[in-house]
């Protein structure tokens, strides 16, 4: 397999193991595993508040995060596998750098406002907003990572021969 | 070929912006939103790296993914240092704040005197307990420098050099 699609391969599946852990707490309560769920759900804790009355219900317990965290994560991740649909893995071609700013521009608005008192923050504008951005991102992200790591995997392998040169000329 | 400056310092000046972000009480909020706080410190590593870049080197997207991964490690190690720091100095200010908000919300629905007393006081001895423990450690040393990294690869998305405009030529040293 060649070094984009493995890179390619590598945040699909990262992307996939990310939300199955979102959606395990809500399943494992459900199965009566109430200390596997707390203990998945304490995981996520330092990057989401994850408030009850803000969050996607399973099975009547909530996702690990927020609504608006898990429609960037699910997006983020359905994001991944149009991917490949749409753009090739093979040469990654950067996206306009407005892309990811316009992608942001709704999440910011309904933050500022929900804050600002400005419009009542529902979820489903905390599902569209979120879901927005975290679909874009992966068009933004992937080609940059494939790139990445084509550039240090070949430096890797040039290195050797600086080394060489190195010692041949003391 | 002038040579590429060092990541570290640029790195490290990312992980004090993630380390203060994620340690100080209530402005760790940021991080609830998709880790937003670890994210900027991955940009702003690449900004600062972008400064010290002579015009005749182009930005390259692994420069992005190892100053972000950097940063966020730098980020994690400082402020998990922070955070401890601040908890003996004031203790959990944050989680009590957070727990009288949620007893507020449950008061204004009338469901605060339908809750068992014993799920009460759980709640405010886990705004006394320390946010540092076993599973905020690994999971801090885990997110970060992946949040990092995302954050360091917008930040080459936004500063890479534009398309068909190739790098400075290198200034002739005078012999």
């Amino acid at each position: 397999m060649s070094l984009p699609r493995l890179t390619y391969l590598v945040i699909a599946l990262g992307a996939g193991a990310w939300c199955a852990l979102l959606v395990l707490p809500p399943l494992l309560a459900h199965l009566s595993l109430g200390g596997a769920a707390e203990l998945i759900a304490s995981l996520f804790r330092p990057i989401c508040h994850q408030l009850e009355e803000r969050s996607v219900m399973l099975f009547g317990y909530p996702m690990a995060v927020c609504s608006r965290c898990s429609a960037i994560y699910v997006a983020f991740f359905a994001g991944t596998l149009l991917y490949p649909v749409i753009r090739k893995v093979e040469s990654p071609v950067m996206p306009p750098r407005w892309v990811l700013v316009v992608a942001l521009v709704p999440v910011v608005l309904d933050v500022l406002a929900g804050i600002l008192g400005v419009h009542a923050v529902t979820l489903t504008t905390r599902l569209w907003s979120g879901a927005l951005f975290g679909l874009v991102a992966p068009f933004v992200i992937i080609p940059a990572a494939i790139e990445g790591i084509v550039q240090l995997v070949s430096r890797s392998h040039r290195t050797p021969v600086h080394q060489q040169k190195g010692l041949s000329d003391a | 070929m002038p040579e590429k400056p060092s990541k570290l310092l640029p790195a490290l000046y990312g992980g004090i912006i993630i380390g203060v972000i994620g340690a100080i009480p209530f402005l760790n909020f940021v991080n609830c939103l998709c880790c937003a706080g670890v994210l900027f410190g991955g940009y702003m590593a690449v900004f600062f790296y972008r400064k010290d870049l002579p015009p005749a080197l182009p930005l390259e997207s692994s420069d992005g993914i190892q100053l972000g991964a950097l940063a966020g490690l730098f980020g994690a190690i400082i402020g998990l240092f922070l955070t401890g720091l601040i908890y003996l100095m004031i203790g959990n200010v944050a989680g009590k704040a957070m727990i009288e908000m949620l007893m507020n919300v449950y008061d204004s629905l009338g469901i605060l005197d339908q809750m068992p007393p014993e799920a009460i006081d759980q709640m405010e001895m886990s705004a006394e307990e320390s946010p540092l423990n076993a599973i905020s450690i690994i999971g801090s040393l885990i997110v970060d420098p992946l949040f990092g990294l995302l954050g360091g690869l917008i930040g080459y998305q936004i500063h890479k050099p534009k398309a068909g405009v190739p790098p400075a030529a290198p200034t002739p040293t005078a012999p």
